[in-house]
């Protein structure tokens, strides 16, 4: 008898979902290129909560920010128990739209913001704050077995990489070179990186050469050009760093990146600052602002170091912190070109 | 004319071609375990060294020495349980109707049928743009938990369907048309006779649904599953991240310590699995041993 009450107590919870069922299953028919009936009737479904609490920090944006970022979260969440800290890394481009959105109280950036996303904040009447973190130099990597090239000019690279390049041998680039097939990895265009490298060296944003293999993902990059003798690309100073046993990276101009020439900008002009932006409205919540003074304090610095970036002098950090500090909103960097040196234009006001 | 001369000369051309083919098959059965045992080995040996119960209940970190999967556990497991909850009542009941209501196929039912069988072998990505286009923006429920199981419903909506009407169409007419013909309704024939006898089956292809539904990556990143999140999710609404995601997160970092942390999460996401897909062989073998009686 147990059986039959337990069918019985089955059939009416079967007999409420077979009327959405049926529901759903009929209108399927009539858009089959869009199947959303189940969803209307998922909403049945107690959706609680679609608004964020107030107390949370969001945070989307750059992958190459993404590993100061998420140490510094987490630092932060040891130290202030109970905040609900969550750190995306979709890319620059993608999470400046989810900022604009209004969806994310902090965006981070691998290169400064653009003209027309300052615009559309504007637009939406969203204030946002400018902060530089760390800086960043774009490294040209290449493999191990490629015992002829140690340097590169800049005028080299934009030889190989411009949008109307046809080169395909190292020995285009330049006749010492053997000639040795070239392959050219990079990342993908929605990347800050990608966007910076384009603009630094081929003098326009977003052009490249046609025979380029772009990946969304860096180590992907690594791997590939330490597989490929005549590999070449270009990524954050972090992943050669940490794969300084894989890859070897060129000097460029003369100058090899590391933490000394990328801070005082004599790695040019491929050393370049990474942001966060913080929505204005957002500091109205203690959380996100606790967090901004935390990033702009002892432990910002520490993740820098700890993610393999590179600080910015005392001096400079002063500054921004005032900047901070006094509320101003908007960006410093409308003429940032690339290889200018961030003190200069923070001094400059 | 069958013991035609000519036949008989190549008898043993024949059979050694007959040989060579059995060798040829039994081969191609070996390349995917053995690719498998080596995809295996070379987790286990990466990924055994972090595997310990710390690993599994720590939180997450940006550390790799020093972080767990905590989070993405739970997450995994509150994904899964709601995408159950959502499309196991709307698949099965959308399979009954298809199967016993409409035992006349009309036009109409001919177009949801050719739609289901082709919405499951859409890609999974098309499900996570879907899922943000209605769920993260037009239902305004942004990167939430409930979002992330709701696509993944639409995602296995169409293979639950599938399943359970297959499982419905293995139990005999009779069984229905005996049930009618002592006075029963349909809704009473279906209660009693087909669905109690279908369980097992429809069962078995729920939890195989299911299981993929974990192992899925790629429409979760669509819809916003975090890459770091700080807390374990407690309501619908909180944002979350998954066990595949922190792998392919972990796979991709710059720090090489980290891919060992990925293969020791592989080994926790497999033997769930395993786990999972052992149920439904119980279930499968259990409704074999009933059919038997």
């Amino acid at each position: 008898m147990s059986s039959l009450r337990a069918w019985t107590i089955g059939s009416f919870f079967t007999l409420a979902i077979t009327l959405i069922g049926c529901s759903g299953g009929g209108s399927g028919a009539n858009s089959s290129e869009n199947p959303t009936p189940s969803g209307n009737t998922a909403s049945n479904e107690p959706a609680g909560g679609s608004k964020p609490a107030t107390g949370d920090v969001n945070i989307d944006g750059s992958t190459t920010v993404y590993p100061i970022v998420s140490v510094l979260a987490e630092d932060f969440q040891k130290d202030n128990a109970g905040v609900k800290v969550t750190v995306n890394k979709s890319g620059t481009g993608s999470g400046m739209k989810k900022f604009i959105a209004g969806e994310i109280d902090i965006a981070t950036a691998s290169r400064a913001i653009k003209d027309d996303e300052v615009k559309s904040l504007a637009d939406k009447k969203i204030d946002f704050i400018e902060i530089p973190v760390a800086y960043d130099g774009v490294s040209i990597i290449v493999n191990k077995g490629n015992t002829w090239a140690k340097d590169i000019t800049t005028d080299e690279l934009k030889k190989a990489w411009s949008k109307d390049s046809t080169v395909a041998t190292w020995d285009q680039i330049n006749a010492k070179f053997p000639k040795e097939k070239i392959t050219f990895y990079g990342p993908t265009d929605n990347h800050g990186t990608y966007e910076y490298f384009t603009e630094a060296i081929n003098g326009k944003k977003n052009e490249i050469r046609k025979e380029y293999q772009p990946n969304q993902e860096y180590t992907a990059i690594v791997t590939s050009v330490a597989g490929d003798k005549g590999g070449m690309a270009f990524v954050g100073y972090n992943y050669y760093a940490d794969n300084k046993d894989k890859v070897n990276a060129l000097t460029v101009g003369g100058v090899a990146p590391d933490e000394k020439t990328i801070a005082d900008g004599t790695y040019k002009p491929l050393s370049r600052p990474l942001f966060l932006y913080v929505n204005k409205a957002s500091l109205a919540k203690p959380n996100v602002k606790k967090f901004v003074d935390y990033a702009l304090g002892e432990k910002g610095k520490d993740a820098v170091k700890e993610a393999k970036y590179v600080l910015f002098s005392d001096a400079l950090m002063k500054m921004i912190q005032d900047h901070v500090n006094g509320g101003m909103t908007g960006t410093m960097m409308k003429d940032f070109k690339p290889g200018m040196k961030l003190d200069d234009v923070y001094s400059k006001k | 004319m069958i013991l035609d001369p000519s036949t008989h000369r190549n008898l043993q051309s024949r059979k050694r071609f007959d040989a060579l083919f059995a060798i040829l098959c039994q081969s191609a059965a070996w390349v995917g375990v053995g690719l498998l045992v080596i995809f295996l080995t070379k987790i286990f040996i990466d990924g055994a060294g972090h595997l310990n119960w710390k690993f599994i209940t720590s939180e997450l970190s940006q550390r790799p020495g020093r972080t767990g999967i905590w989070p993405a556990v739970v997450g995994s497991l509150y994904v899964m349980i709601l995408t159950t909850a959502i499309s196991v009542p709307v698949g099965v009941a959308a399979a009954i109707y298809l199967e016993e209501f409409n035992r006349r196929k009309t036009k109409f039912i001919n177009i949801v049928q050719l739609n289901i069988a082709n919405l499951s072998g859409v890609p999974s990505v098309v499900y996570g743009l879907l899922g943000r286009v209605l769920f993260v923006y037009a239902f305004g429920f942004q990167q939430s938990i409930i979002a992330g199981a709701l696509t993944m419903s639409l995602l296995i909506l169409p293979t639950v369907i599938i399943v359970t009407q297959e499982a419905l169409r293995a139990v005999p007419k009779s069984y229905r048309d005996c049930s009618m013909a002592l006075g029963s309704t349909q809704w009473q024939a279906i209660r009693l006779q087909v669905l109690p006898n279908a369980l097992p089956g429809i069962l078995t292809g729920i939890i195989l649904s299911i299981s993929r539904a974990i192992g899925e990556t790629a429409p979760l990143i669509v819809v916003g599953a975090a890459s770091y999140v700080s807390f374990l999710p407690s309501s619908l609404g909180d944002k979350y991240t998954v066990l595949p995601i922190k792998i392919f997160d972990w796979a991709n970092d710059s720090k090489n310590e980290f891919h060992s942390v990925a293969a020791s999460a592989i080994i926790v996401l497999m033997v769930a699995l395993l786990f999972i897909n052992s149920f439904a062989i119980y279930f499968r073998a259990r409704s074999q041993a009933k059919a038997k009686k």
